[in-house]
């Protein structure tokens, strides 16, 4: 430091290094929280947005009551029978509702891979299994693993794999499994989904007797053993427990958790619903997606009377998730403005004291004030002075502020269950909140800036 | 040099005001070594601080060589005060967060001097004041003659016109008081004009020019034929 005014304010900092460390700390307290509750309202706003622009929250879910009980969402209407079943055939309804873009199904599934790690579990697992009562009461996993004629599987499993190990057109992946879904073309439209590679699903391939599987773009690399150009998969077939599987298409990268699945036809979907009476959980639930989230309610009471002529009053259950996310988002919104406005209240209050500290501190230089003018020093400068100790006090709680900030924003945010907050939200919660504590820890240097030089030297004696 | 226009100071402090000056006329001229003289409250030290534009007049005129100054805008009169003037409290006013040194120092850095020929020319000053041995001392590790001639020698690191003193021996013992009254009178037989407000008879006639005030109006102004 080479300037001899400013040295005068540095050594007086330093001089009262727990009065200005205690000033620092208010700082710190202050614009942290503010911070982080500022970050938060934004974050709580932007995730809140951004999820209801999912094509998830444009759709109506119809199903049936036992199908309905596991579902989190709002029920429309209730209903008391079960005798109901929901096909794919029911997806008609929406040619009958004109608000309704796009009709599908969707359900979870699984597929497990053949290869030479699955083959040697089924060995182990034959070794260790009791000779007498085998599969009784064995637990559902093992048994869902354990084929009912044992040795004679095994065998038939072996003889496929040497048979596609032998066809180059045959993918033989080494991961055990992959997870995705069972649709119905729409599925696709729906989702904006577009393939990057090959195609996706027509409606013609729901009457086709070939098995098809769209794959994610990071499922297509996790069994692409080869490091192939992906353009090549399509085609190639996948061996899988079930069957093959012909690789239709791979989708554009979403940046969700498509990219790791698979999208294989819902075939029963094909057999109008007979083959689902009979199938656990056959039954189905039916999607219907919407243009406008506006149009839901319209498009609910239509598709509430279509199926209520078709199977009855009350005999189906339409769910509307954007309801319950709507209802979710405005509780956080509401807890987030709390935060906010008690976090701003905090560094409201810590300002006015910084500031009535530091007019104190100025105060007590009102004497040097008066000789710093004698010398030469002019309102700007004086004003310049003192506002520079305000700024440094800002400055370094505000780091202090900013390191404070970032766990908290982020405890607050995983107590609500969001996702991690953006670092710039941060940043702008503790620049605003800065400029507030600045703003006021400079009062003091107006005030006491503006003062004739005779009458500070006066006044302070 | 200086010429003061029937300027008055009106304290307002409510229900009571006082006319600490009363249409005041006075020229100082280049050169001059001038006493005030005047009983305590008698208004000598608002006139000081008028003529070292430290305080506002509320009426009358100031003229710096012949320009009138009266109302000019704070960074000009800071301006005015850095270049042209420099004071010597009775106090010392010296800042005791900084060493001789950087005392001497500060009023060049509103100058826009250099640090390397701020510091050169304060170390000179403080070597002519017989402080080179203090520089680097804090004011509160000096004796008040000490603090006195580092002020003097802060006084002087723009090279003023005119060095306005308030009492600048009231605080220290009479050997020292005249260590600083010989520094003065140094200076002005250099050619700085030299106005010191003092109580003190004695050193109000070691002065060329002495002026009287009373309740706030020049009372008597006689040239003293045997200054220095």
């Amino acid at each position: 430091m080479k300037n001899e005014p400013m040295l005068i304010v540095q050594r007086r900092f330093t001089g009262r290094i727990l009065e200005s460390g205690l000033l620092i700390l208010a700082v710190a307290l202050g614009v942290g929280a503010a911070a982080s509750g500022l970050s938060l309202l934004l974050h709580t706003n932007s995730y809140s947005r951004k999820m209801l622009e999912s094509p998830e929250y444009r759709e109506l879910i119809v199903s049936t009551q036992d199908n309905a009980s596991d579902m989190e969402t709002p029920l429309i209407e209730t209903v008391k029978g079960d005798d109901v079943i929901l096909t794919y055939e029911d997806l008609e309804a929406a040619e009958l509702v004109p608000q309704v873009s796009y009709a599908y199904l969707s359900g979870k599934s699984r597929m497990r891979f053949m290869n030479e790690q699955f083959l040697a579990e089924m060995q182990q697992m034959e070794a260790s299994r009791p000779e007498a009562g085998a599969g009784e009461n064995s637990p559902e996993g093992q048994d869902a693993l354990q084929p009912p004629d044992g040795g004679d599987f095994r065998e038939n499993m072996t003889s496929m794999m040497e048979e596609a190990a032998s066809d180059s057109s045959i993918i033989i992946p080494e991961i055990e499994e992959l997870y995705g879904y069972e649709v119905t073309p729409q599925f696709f439209s729906a989702w904006n989904l577009e393939a990057q590679f090959g195609s996706l699903f027509t409606q013609s391939d729901m009457n086709g007797t070939s098995d098809y599987v769209v794959l994610g773009i990071d499922a297509a690399r996790m069994i692409n053993l080869n490091d192939e150009p992906l353009e090549n998969l399509i085609g190639k077939k996948i061996l899988s427990m079930r069957d093959y599987y012909i690789i239709a298409g791979i989708l554009e990268e979403t940046g969700t958790a498509y990219d790791e699945s698979y999208f294989s036809l819902d075939k029963q979907a094909g057999f109008a619903g007979a083959m689902d009476r009979f199938r656990p959980g056959g039954n189905k639930q039916l999607r219907f997606t919407v243009a406008d989230p506006e149009d839901l309610d319209a498009a609910a009471e239509l598709l509430s009377s279509w199926f209520a002529s078709e199977y009855g009053e009350g005999q189906t259950v339409i769910s509307n998730p954007r309801e319950e996310a709507e209802k979710l988002m405005n509780r956080n919104r509401g807890i987030s403005y709390l935060i906010l406005f008690l976090s701003t209240a905090g560094l409201f209050i810590a300002s006015v004291n910084i500031s009535n500290i530091l007019m104190s501190r100025t105060l007590r230089m009102k004497k040097h004030v008066g000789i710093l003018k004698a010398l030469g020093a002019s309102n700007v400068s004086i004003l310049k002075l003192f506002s520079a100790e305000a700024a440094a006090i800002t400055a370094i709680g505000a780091i202090l502020g900013t390191i404070i900030a970032f766990p908290l924003a982020g405890a607050m945010e995983t107590a609500m269950g969001l996702e991690k907050g953006s670092w710039i939200l941060i940043f702008a919660g503790v620049l605003l909140s800065s400029i507030l504590t600045f703003a006021f820890s400079v009062i003091p240097s107006f005030q006491n800036s503006g003062f004739e030089a005779a009458e500070a030297m006066r006044q302070a004696g | 040099m200086i010429e003061l226009k029937d300027i008055s100071k009106l304290y307002d402090l409510g229900e009571v005001k006082v006319n600490a000056l009363k249409d005041v006329n006075l020229k100082i001229n280049r050169g001059e070594y001038v006493a005030i003289m005047g009983p305590s409250g008698s208004g000598k030290s608002t006139l000081m601080h008028i003529l070292g534009i430290l305080d506002t007049a509320s009426d009358g005129k100031y003229f710096l060589e012949d320009y009138d100054i009266t109302a000019l805008p704070d960074k000009e009169q800071a301006r005015i005060r850095n270049k042209h003037f420099g004071f010597i409290f009775q106090s010392f006013n010296l800042f005791p967060e900084l060493s001789a040194l950087e005392n001497v120092m500060l009023p060049m850095s509103y100058a826009g001097i250099g640090y390397k020929n701020r510091r050169s020319r304060a170390q000179e000053l403080l070597e002519e004041v017989g402080l080179s041995h203090r520089m680097y001392h804090l004011p509160t590790m000096m004796s008040g003659g000490e603090q006195q001639r580092v002020a003097i020698a802060r006084s002087l690191s723009n090279d003023p016109d005119l060095i306005l003193a308030d009492e600048p021996t009231g605080n220290l013992p009479s050997d020292k008081g005249e260590e600083i009254m010989v520094m003065l009178e140094k200076l002005n037989g250099k050619g700085v004009t030299v106005v010191m407000v003092t109580h003190n008879p004695e050193q109000g006639d070691r002065a060329r020019r002495k002026i009287s005030i009373k309740d706030g109006s020049l009372f008597s102004d006689e040239l003293i034929a045997q200054g220095i």
